[in-house]
């Protein structure tokens, strides 16, 4: 070897070991940088490649009765969706009879297994199994909604290849139409993949029925699947708050079924019966004559999706000289014996008030004329009293502002500030006509007088039921004195003459003294007043009352001779008597005297 | 490198450069003494007497044999550990995931059962089986004052269920539509009532023959009557009725569905 020949290869490894050590200094250089300086960085940025968040749907709470009865509830539905892409003519899978190993099947085969589980047309099944006639197969095809669990299982048996189940979750409503308006109904959310509230209950609890999303954190490895060994961190799902009714469901049925057999009846627009405890304001039941289910919402006219108890204000008629009466004897401008010579027809201030028979002058007690239900007994009562006194009396007992129920839609119904009214307002409105007011309104205006003239807020909800079993209760409900006792016990006897010998005889129920008021309305329409309605509020026992129950039917047709609630109050309460194990009256009867003298017994 | 090897020739050269024999006669060969740094690496004459390591004994072996298989077995069993436990840990988290499937076909289950149960149980599903084992409402029940031991109301009789006013099994049952018992009681009606309000133009003369009809049958008919016989002006203008006119030219909206 030459000189030269050495020291060219000198330098070339010279060269080499020069470029090596640069090389390696610029790894070393790198891994100090990596490793060293900016660890944390790069290992956030590998964690963050890793990782996926899922989100934990909570369970939507449930809404129960007082019994806890199930009302509405959540159960878990798949939908089933179909990836055509990448799929071979045939598909192996395991045997569906039982017996070991597997099989191959075609399409054909799977798609008639398939069309006989989901009950579908199998040619039209097709067509969402298998891209049609050379189109794009689609990487996202929906073969069903909702099915059932076992449905989803049988499905998975068939064995399609990329065919999966998503789950989601649907709104339940075991009981069908019970307490169908004041539940409500719900809606998909927006993704499709819960359900959140429309209507009713369902609208107004969202925040509680709701519940709060978790999550859940995992890490995957570059081909999708889930790293075994890996922290999870998992914040849970908060789920919702079951929402506890007042309503009793058997109390609803029949309260239902008895306003759907009095419609029926009669074929009224509507009729509504609604039942309050008297000592606490909640609501037992209201039934309404037109049905909802809340699993076919779309079923039910939408007048009607929304219970017309709350929503629809009409002339009260009769029911309203409750208040007044209430008014002018806690004025102490009359008493129950207080004598009027009560004729068929009263002229005041040029306005003449008619009775609906005419009937003979009479010389009556203002209970009498209270049993009696006279328009013209009444306005000589009411005019004790000053047009302001009166209204504030109403208002006072609800009328005028929407009773609040937790329920969308409630009416106000209409009350004229006294100012307002004309010459004949302000005589009518003493008989309960010239404003307007729904039926819940009417049966508050008893539940006052009942529990010693302090009226509670009526309420729907008992209270929430958190995840753990702890109940929240729901804010108090608003008392406020109307009348003083003894005049609420003044008018309990008022009312006791209504059903001993007054307009009511027909609401009598053996074995409890019950009292109450009967009104009949007149309806106006844009026509003028052009129907009826007929009412019943009442409340029993009389020695301690418990519950009023209100019966109202809305615009009657047919022979107004026979237009009556009786049947439906006293099938209603009796069975909330029994229900609830009210002790029957041992009591004798208060009732005033109808008429001044001995002479009870007086023709109509 | 190059100037090492230099070095080291020079060396070499002054060893050599050391004579034997120093004129005739023979020096005594005594090595000159070398600096400590430049000691030679080898003295030829002098060597060391190559030996044995020393035999490791018996014991010895014996013991270097545990000692490598001992750490070959704690080797393996580390690496064994570590895959049982990773493979364990994977094992719970396959049966984590099948417990949850578990649980939640469980909970479908009963979810299942509960709203079949519920629904048999709701009212008027109970009031239907009543009726079919021909049970009747009951009459008004009787009383007993237990103070003085008399009977104060005797019991009402329960009524055969055609007399009865409680008519049960009225409402549609949980799961059957709406739909299909407006329809079956549309039959009914119009089963019924032989003449239909539908088709009638005159609606006046009609509100009688409703009676028997069902309110919201003749309500639908009313409406079909009003889009059917609605007449067409010369001038092109849909004729109205003074009562949906209100006396105004064109009739009020229809509120259909009242929202907030």
């Amino acid at each position: 070897m030459s000189s030269t020949a050495l020291d060219t290869a000198k330098k070339r490894m010279r060269f080499l070991l020069i470029l090596s050590l640069a090389a390696l200094l610029a790894i070393a250089g790198r891994l100090f940088w990596v490793q060293g300086i900016n660890a944390s960085t790069v290992a956030d940025a590998a964690q963050a490649d890793r990782q996926r968040e899922e989100v934990i749907a909570p369970t939507r709470g449930s809404i129960v009765d007082r019994n806890g009865t199930l009302l509405a509830v959540s159960v878990d539905r798949y939908d089933l969706v179909i990836d055509q892409r990448d799929q071979r003519d045939e598909f192996r899978r395991a045997k569906r009879d039982g017996t070991n190993g597997s099989e191959f099947i075609g399409w054909d085969q799977a798609v008639k297994e398939l069309a006989q589980i989901l009950d579908q047309d199998p040619a039209e099944l097709a067509t969402s199994v298998q891209p049609q006639d050379g189109a794009k197969p689609k990487g996202y095809v929906v073969l069903a909604k909702g099915v059932t669990p076992e449905v989803k299982n049988e499905v998975m048996e068939v064995g399609i290849p990329r065919l999966s189940p998503l789950l989601r979750s649907e709104r339940q409503y075991p009981q069908g139409v019970i307490a169908g308006p004041l539940l409500g109904f719900v809606r998909n959310s927006e993704d499709q993949t819960s359900v959140v509230g429309a209507e009713g209950l369902e609208l107004s609890q969202e925040k509680h029925l709701k519940g709060t999303e978790g999550s859940r954190k995992i890490e995957v490895s570059a081909d999708g699947v889930r790293i075994p060994v890996t922290e999870v961190e998992e914040t849970p799902a908060v789920n919702g708050q079951d929402v506890m009714l007042t309503i009793d469901s058997d109390v609803n049925y029949v309260a239902q079924r008895e306003a759907e057999k009095k419609q029926k009846q009669f074929n009224a627009q509507w009729v509504s019966v609604v039942v309050q405890e008297v000592k606490t304001g909640k609501i037992l039941a209201i039934g309404d004559s037109a049905q909802l289910d809340p699993n076919d919402p779309g079923a039910t006219d939408p007048e009607f999706r929304r219970s017309v108890s709350i929503t629809r204000a009409f002339e009260p008629g009769s029911t309203g000289k409750a208040a007044i009466f209430a008014a002018a004897i806690d004025q102490g401008a009359v008493t129950p014996k207080t004598e009027f010579r009560v004729p068929n027809k009263y002229t005041v201030t040029k306005e003449t008030i008619n009775d609906s028979l005419p009937h003979d002058t009479f010389d009556m007690t203002a209970a009498g004329v209270f049993a009696r239900s006279y328009n013209t007994g009444t306005v000589m009562v009411g005019n004790k009293l000053t047009k302001k006194q009166r209204y504030d009396y109403m208002r006072k007992f609800g009328l005028g502002s929407p009773i609040y129920l937790g329920l969308n839609g409630a009416s106000a119904g209409q009350l004229a500030k006294p100012e307002n009214w004309d010459r004949r307002q302000q005589y009518t409105t003493m008989f309960g006509q010239g404003y307007s007011q729904t039926v819940l309104h009417t049966a508050s205006i008893f539940q006052t007088l009942a529990n010693g003239g302090e009226r509670i807020a009526p309420s729907l909800i008992e209270g929430y039921k958190n995840d753990d079993g702890s109940v929240t209760e729901p804010d108090q409900s608003k008392t406020s004195r109307v009348v003083k006792k003894e005049t609420a016990k003044e008018m309990l006897k008022l009312m006791e003459g209504v059903v001993e010998s007054g307009t009511g005889t027909k609401m009598k129920i053996p074995g409890y003294r019950v009292g109450g008021k009967t009104g009949t309305g007149q309806a106006a329409s844009d026509k003028g007043y052009d129907g009826y309605s007929y009412s019943f509020a009442g409340v029993a026992p009389l020695d301690d009352p418990q519950y009023v129950v209100v019966a109202t039917m809305y615009r009657p047709q047919g022979s107004w001779k026979n237009f009556s609630v009786a049947d439906t109050f006293t099938e209603v309460m009796s069975h909330v008597l029994n229900t609830y194990n009210v002790p029957p009256s041992s009591t004798k009867s208060e009732a005033y005297d109808v008429f001044v003298g001995k002479e009870q017994k007086k023709p109509w | 490198m190059t100037q090492r090897a230099q070095r080291r020739v020079t060396k070499t050269a002054a060893m050599t450069a050391q004579t034997v024999v120093d004129g005739s006669a023979a020096r005594a060969v005594r090595p000159e003494p070398v600096a400590a740094s430049e000691l030679p690496e080898i003295d030829s004459r002098q060597r060391v007497t190559l030996s044995l390591v020393p035999r490791i004994n018996e014991t010895n072996k014996r013991s270097m044999l545990v000692m490598v298989i001992a750490l070959v077995v704690v080797a393996f069993s580390v690496i064994v550990t570590l895959v049982l436990m990773n493979t364990s840990v994977a094992q719970r988290q396959y049966d984590i995931v099948s417990l949850r499937n578990q649980e939640r076909v469980l909970s479908q289950e009963n979810q299942a059962l509960l709203k079949e149960a519920q629904s048999l149980s709701a009212p008027q599903a109970l009031a239907k089986k009543a009726k079919a084992l021909g049970l009747v409402a009951p009459g008004a029940p009787g009383l007993v004052d237990l103070n003085d031991n008399s009977i104060t109301k005797s019991a009402d009789k329960a009524v055969e269920v055609e007399g009865n006013s409680a008519n049960y099994a009225t409402l549609p049952l949980p799961g059957q539509s709406i739909r299909d018992k407006a329809k079956a009681d549309t039959k009914k009606s119009e089963s019924k009532a032989p003449v239909p309000t539908v088709g009638n133009t005159s609606k006046d003369d009609a509100k009688p023959a409703s009676d028997s009809a069902d309110s919201k049958n003749s309500m639908k008919s009313e409406v079909k009557d009003e889009t059917a016989t609605r007449k067409v002006a010369d001038d092109g203008r849909p004729v109205f009725k003074d009562s949906e006119l209100n006396g105004g030219t064109i009739p009020a909206p229809m509120i259909k569905s009242p929202t907030n």
